[in-house]
């Protein structure tokens, strides 16, 4: 008896996948006793364990799912997505965290020892800032603020400065192409502020002072742009074009 | 482009809802596969949660060249294999898990023998187990099967007739008791 030869006929006869000259291989093998009770055997287990597969369960998991990634998006942020993501790899890129974990400690101190006389240089009307790359201002009645642009391995990241009155929505419009929400950050938040978003927008709900960070994975690497709008009820009460020159 | 990429493109660019598309589309044979490995409905609930909840957070890592279903499953399956490994309160399959196995409305001879087989399944190596789970339970190809374990699909072959062959010993035994 030839017993590999029949162990591999036996399984291609058990999968279906036997060729004409392999079944009167097969065939001929089985003419021997001991081979056909193997033969039997082998293909009764299979015949048994096919039907012992237990029965198909319906479920729905789908809404508890949503439910938990939608909260975790909501708290999480981007920062926990940026860390974990600068403290995977090697040794290098363990310094590289390090000296970025700097970078950011430093301007996270900077932006907020900025933050105390962004009213006086909006008063000023001083357009430059030097922590960021670019800066917006805005002096509505309803409302002031700023907006400021900074970038970071491949993220731009918005700082939202906001004060106002009365509930003012500010909705941050981007083409989905080229960027992609990435998370957003409660610097400074003087009553109940809410974010929600869109695959192209984010939009920030204010009362009071309110200071976010918007962080957006820039897809394309070349300059665009990110409009922001400001609603105070049904109004638009401005606009502002915010370039994005990475 | 094939339909899970684009909405795997979808839900990157930012619209999570996407995701919901993933989950109605896998989450039986997910849930299915890992109570086959198991064997406990709640657990089997849990990882299959926890296996969605990994796979939108590492939806970026994604290798858009590999196929997305092969990825999950092999999610699945070392979640579910881990998860078996650390319960070890658990003990191997019993009667009271065989039940969820047989249908009463069958004969006591044939529950008898699915309790069998569980209790012989539960006494293999993970790495037959898994492949008669696969196989036979999942019906997936051998090339399917060498995606989700990345073995060539030769080696697959082999080691499955291996599996046939321990299984068949298994439940021979219990024939001689």
């Amino acid at each position: 008896m030839n017993n590999s030869k029949l162990t591999e006929l036996t399984n291609k006869f058990i999968d279906n996948e036997l060729t004409e000259r392999e079944k009167l291989q097969l065939d001929e093998l089985l003419k021997i006793e001991e081979n056909k009770k193997y033969f039997t055997s082998l293909t009764e287990t299979v015949g048994q364990f096919n039907k012992s597969k237990p029965p198909f369960n319906e479920i729905n998991l789908e809404e508890k799912i949503m439910k938990k990634i939608n909260n975790e998006s909501n708290s999480s942020f981007g920062l926990k997505d940026i860390f974990s993501e600068l403290f995977k790899g090697n040794k290098l890129g363990y310094a590289f965290s390090f000296a970025m974990g700097l970078i950011i400690a430093t301007s996270l101190f900077l932006l907020q020892k900025e933050n105390i006389s962004l009213d006086e240089q909006f008063i000023q009307g001083t357009a430059a800032d030097r922590s960021f790359d670019e800066a917006y201002f805005l002096d509505e009645t309803s409302f002031n603020g700023s907006v400021k642009v900074k970038y970071s391995e491949g993220l731009v990241i918005l700082d939202v400065d906001l004060n106002t009155l009365e509930q003012l929505d500010c909705e941050l419009k981007f083409n989905k192409n080229e960027f992609s929400f990435f998370g957003v950050k409660s610097i400074k938040s003087e009553s109940d502020s809410k974010f929600s978003t869109s695959n192209s927008s984010v939009r920030l709900t204010n009362l009071k002072g309110n200071r976010y960070l918007v962080f957006l994975k820039n897809l394309k690497d070349y300059p665009s742009k990110v409009h922001a709008s400001f609603y105070s009820g049904n109004y638009t009460v401005a606009n502002l074009t915010i370039d994005i020159k990475k | 482009m094939n339909e899970d990429n684009e909405i795997i493109i979808d839900v990157l660019n930012g619209n999570i809802n996407s995701f919901r598309l993933i989950i109605e589309k896998y989450q039986r044979k997910m849930y299915n596969l890992a109570f086959q490995i198991v064997n406990d409905k709640d657990s089997a609930k849990d990882i299959t949660q926890d296996v969605f909840i990994k796979i939108f957070n590492h939806l970026k890592n994604f290798n858009s060249n590999k196929k997305f279903f092969s990825w999950i499953y092999r999610i699945t399956l070392n979640e579910s294999l881990n998860w078996k490994k650390k319960s070890t309160y658990l003990e191997p399959i019993d009667e009271l898990h065989a039940a969820e196995y047989s249908n009463p409305s069958v004969d006591y001879e044939k529950n008898e023998r699915a309790i069998q087989i569980s209790k012989a399944l539960n006494k293999l190596d993970e790495k037959y187990r898994t492949l008669l789970i696969l196989r036979h339970y999942n019906e997936l190809s051998y090339d399917e099967i060498g995606e989700i374990l990345e073995l060539p699909t030769a080696k697959v072959k082999s080691r499955l007739y291996i599996a046939r062959e321990k299984l068949r010993n298994l439940l021979g035994s219990y024939d001689n008791e």
